[in-house]
């Protein structure tokens, strides 16, 4: 039962679902290190990504990652939308009133949802879902390989932008210190509106490949969204690669308690141990010593 | 003092005699509100006065109703033992639960709690064989045998002077806790934890006591509901009941005795009204919670402070 090749058949797909979550957290995160607030919104742009994703490659006809593409745009705009009207008011309040309105919002969104979706579930059509790479004697759907090479993709572009340019490092100033950034003349507030506009489009990318994988629904957004923001916090709040490490972690540890306890499970006991986890060292694993 | 008795007189007298006016459905409506009132006032204890805000509280509603569902169902306990079982149970959870959780502070205790409201609710929704999955349970209506009269069916009309006695004692009794030293010590908590604590207040007792006490209110109102709407399933126990019975203290005005009662009346008013929306109801829903948090965070009670110039909470 629990032979090798089962135990790393488990873990390969925990990657790759950890691959997807860390799509959406690396939004998060990015949110987060500029903006210090916790956009609980972020799961309603992640199914209206997956949405118009549909719309566009299934409606309209056009080339899956064309329509992806577009999508990611589209729900970066979107994004953009939510912190100038949501977000931006409630800045220096106390960080709970942005996880409350956040929250509405979701559910505002995701209802809108319904009403424009229905009850049916659809579908976005991609020929890789029914590709399978076999490699070592491991079985990958192709579509999630490709998800997993859109999150590196993501995931390296994001870090030279970081290191390497001058808006990068405007960025990383903008979120040591918001205040002196803006003395030297930094527009924080254009700071804002880029990494809403890319974790926007990084949440459509996940929500469209996730969503050519299952189907798209009104609700599909909120527990990616939950982990997403476990990972989060999990992974120190605003540090890159401690969302990474623990984006990886939660989807390889929910793989494997879904096979050797039951899938039902999986969710509640990964969550029961990121809790026991959190509440012991609450800064995260690559968080700073409180 | 004399015009606020007379003000609490006149509103007992208000709400003894609304049922021989009101609609059947009204008065049902009421009775939930009552209910709310009584989880959103635990809730208050703990956000507005301690100063930590819970986003799994309706987790925790969902132990009470589920205790004192499975309680009557499964072992024959009469409803009254049940409800104050489940709410006892409730409260013996937020205090173990306290011992690791209110480790975690500000935002910190958010995201704990939030987590924890999850796994509740996972558990709610897929244990099956014990909670009944997303069909959940049917509760049997409670039985009540008084002496004289024998036994008395308990219907609407019983269960709306039941539930507004409670509310009753339940505000009352929060009202001689935050005038006490133990109301005191956890405002002075929310004010400044370690220097609280420097002065001598148990600040770790004090807290975990404040956890339990509103879990005790969520366990009951939990039990109430469960047996009032004579059914028990996940969806009542999600964040999205939690986030709601954030929005209600909101409304009604944190940290103060009367939030939570406005508070109710206004969000169930609001969604009576939205009925007519029909599928925008829970779109606009939404939107007020957002509303409320950019331009009403002080509240109802907070907007009266200002019109009449008089403090109203502490």
């Amino acid at each position: 039962m629990f032979t090798f090749e089962i135990i790393s058949q488990q873990v390969l797909n925990g990657l790759l679902t950890g691959a997807s979550y860390i799509l959406i957290a690396l939004g998060l995160t990015l949110i987060f290190g500029i903006y210090r607030m916790i956009n609980m919104a972020h799961g309603a742009v992640y199914m209206w990504g997956a949405y118009f994703c549909h719309v566009l490659a299934d409606s309209i006809g056009m080339n899956t990652y064309l329509a992806m593409a577009i999508a990611m745009v589209l729900a970066g705009l979107l994004s953009v939308g939510i912190e100038r009207t949501v977000f931006r008011p409630l800045k220096g309040c106390p960080d709970w009133v942005a996880l409350v309105a956040g929250l509405g919002l979701y559910y505002a969104l995701e209802n809108f949802g319904w009403i424009v979706l229905g009850p049916r579930e659809l579908h976005i059509h991609a020929l890789a879902t029914q590709e399978v790479v076999r490699f070592w004697g491991l079985y990958a759907n192709l579509q999630k390989v490709i998800l997993a090479g859109v999150c590196l993709a993501t995931l390296i572009g994001t870090m030279l932008v970081l290191k390497k340019t001058d808006m990068g490092r405007a960025m990383r100033a903008a979120s040591a210190d918001p205040e002196a950034a803006r003395l030297v003349g930094i527009n924080t507030e254009r700071m804002s509106m880029l990494v809403f506009f890319l974790g926007g489009a990084f949440a459509a990318a996940a929500g469209s490949l996730v969503g050519s994988l299952t189907s798209v629904a009104p609700g599909m957004g909120f527990r990616p969204m939950i982990i997403a923001f476990v990972i989060v916090v999990f992974g120190g709040m605003g540090s890159i690669m401690g969302t990474v490490v623990a984006g990886l972690l939660v989807g390889v540890l929910q793989n494997i308690l879904a096979y050797a306890v039951t899938p039902k499970f999986a969710y509640c006991f990964t969550m029961l141990s990121l809790l026991t986890i959190f509440i012991i060292r609450p800064t995260g694993i690559f968080g700073e010593d409180k | 003092m004399t015009r606020g008795k007379l003000v609490i007189g006149a509103v007992l007298l208000a709400y003894a005699v609304i049922p021989a006016f009101a609609p059947e459905n009204i008065v049902h409506l009421m009775t939930i509100t009552g209910i709310w009132i009584i989880i959103a006032s635990g809730l208050n204890l703990l956000t507005g006065y301690m100063g930590y805000v819970s986003f799994g509280h309706a987790g925790f509603v969902g132990i009470g109703a589920y205790t004192s569902a499975l309680l009557t169902l499964k072992f024959g306990v009469s409803f009254w033992t049940a409800a104050l079982a489940a709410s006892l149970f409730t409260a013996l959870f937020g205090l173990l639960l306290g011992v690791a959780i209110l480790r975690l502070s500000g935002i910190y205790f958010s995201i704990g709690t939030l987590i924890l409201g999850e796994i509740l609710y996972s558990i709610y929704y897929n244990w099956s064989p014990v909670t009944g999955g997303f069909m959940g349970l049917n509760v049997p209506p409670p039985e009540l045998s008084l002496p004289l009269m024998g036994g008395v069916s308990f219907e609407l009309l019983q269960w709306y002077y039941f539930i507004y006695l409670l509310v009753f004692l339940v505000v009352g009794g929060l009202k001689l806790l935050i005038d006490s030293h133990f109301g005191k010590e956890i405002i002075a908590i929310r004010e400044n934890e370690s220097l609280s604590q420097s002065l001598g207040v148990n600040i770790n007792q004090r807290k975990s006591q404040c956890l339990a006490i509103s879990c005790f209110l969520a366990g009951m109102g939990g039990a109430l509901f469960g047996a009032f709407m004579g059914h028990v399933d996940p969806d009542s126990f999600s964040i999205a009941g939690s986030t709601e019975f954030i929005t209600i203290i909101i409304i009604g005005g944190l940290a103060s005795l009367m939030g939570p009662f406005f508070g109710a009346y206004v969000l169930i008013t609001l969604s009576l009204y939205l009925e007519v929306l029909g599928k925008w109801r829970m779109v606009v829903y939404g939107l007020i919670i957002v509303f409320v948090m950019i331009y009403a965070r002080g509240g109802i009670v907070g907007f009266l402070e200002t019109i009449f110039k008089r403090e109203f909470r502490k």
